[in-house]
């Protein structure tokens, strides 16, 4: 009876959200070719890009600060496992090992590739981080990134240097966003980002080690 | 038929219901997804909306951003749900082996 409500509820809100969006406009007046020639006065010829980076960096900015949150939620829900090592768990299948130590290179040059693309096609620091954090995730699975500790400062400067960046470039280049500062801000993103992912998978690691289970 | 906005809004419908139906906390973790998945695909198919030429970059720039906190919000979520499951062995939500719905 309840389940049955519930799927009731769901198709009514269906519909009414249905009968809402007949009231939406077919055309909304957004002068595009106005952000265009904004977007290419900053030297970027991708207009996504110019949006996240220039005209709604503040999305961008806190955006790496959730990414941080997490991470830091994570070292103090981790408790009596800060000191733990991942080393214990390391995989040893016959396939595993070579595929690693082939594809991790390509990975790495597609990710730079992506970064350095961002400023005219689809691309950019957060889709290269992604990669590199597979890679990274990847050398974790076989051991060959073993050190990784919830106290490790290093590790932890490097999660928030794209923050700190960001901060920094914030106050001293807020007149003039160019492409070389722009591309620094990618560069710092595309770092923290696959150190804070590959941080939150060897975390989430030491907790299963610790259960005694994969 | 808009066909994007309308599978927009049976994907976030779907999630709704797999939300309130489910005790299970992984299971609501996934419909809490499928919602996020709906509203980003609602979002897209209104950057085509915006005049004659080309897209309007900045919803696209939101969904971009959405992503990556939909990201972070769901692996802290799991980290909770594992750590709550290693400290009561319980996969719903309960107190004194009463299920709260």
């Amino acid at each position: 009876m309840k389940s049955f409500t519930l799927v009731m509820l769901s198709v009514l809100t269906f519909i009414s959200m249905l009968y809402g969006l007949s009231f939406m406009p077919e055309t909304i007046g957004v002068d595009i070719e106005k952000t265009q020639r904004q977007a290419l006065s900053f030297d970027i010829k991708n207009l996504s890009t110019a949006v996240l980076l220039n005209f709604r960096a503040y999305d961008t900015f806190l955006e790496i600060g959730v990414l941080a949150l997490t991470l830091f939620g994570m070292i103090h829900l981790s408790g009596d496992q800060k000191e733990m090592s991942i080393l214990s768990k390391t995989s040893h299948h016959p396939i595993l090992i070579p595929l690693t130590i082939i594809i991790c290179p390509l990975m790495f040059i597609i990710g730079a590739y992506l970064l350095w693309s961002g400023t005219t096609y689809t691309g950019g620091a957060f889709q290269a981080g992604a990669i590199w954090a597979s890679a990274g995730i990847l050398m974790v699975k076989i051991g060959l990134i073993d050190n990784i500790r919830a106290t490790n400062k290093l590790l932890i400067f490097t999660a928030l240097l794209s923050f700190l960046s960001f901060i920094i470039v914030g106050v001293m280049f807020y007149e003039k966003f160019t492409y070389g500062v722009i591309f620094f801000l990618e560069l710092t993103i595309m770092i923290s980002t696959g150190i804070t992912l590959v941080f939150i998978y060897a975390l989430s690691r030491m907790m299963m080690t610790k259960r005694g289970h994969d | 038929m808009p066909i994007y906005e309308v599978s927009s809004l049976l994907l976030f419908c779907i999630g709704l219901w797999g939300f309130f139906d489910n005790k299970h906390i992984i299971k609501k973790i996934l419909a809490l997804n499928i919602i996020g998945q709906g509203i980003f695909l609602l979002l897209i198919s209104f950057s085509k909306r915006a005049a004659e030429s080309g897209h309007d970059p900045i919803p696209h720039a939101m969904v971009l951003t959405g992503i990556v906190v939909a990201v972070c919000a769901t692996s802290f979520a799991l980290y909770i749900a594992r750590r709550y499951y290693d400290m009561t062995g319980h996969v719903t939500v309960e107190k004194d082996g009463v299920k709260y719905e």
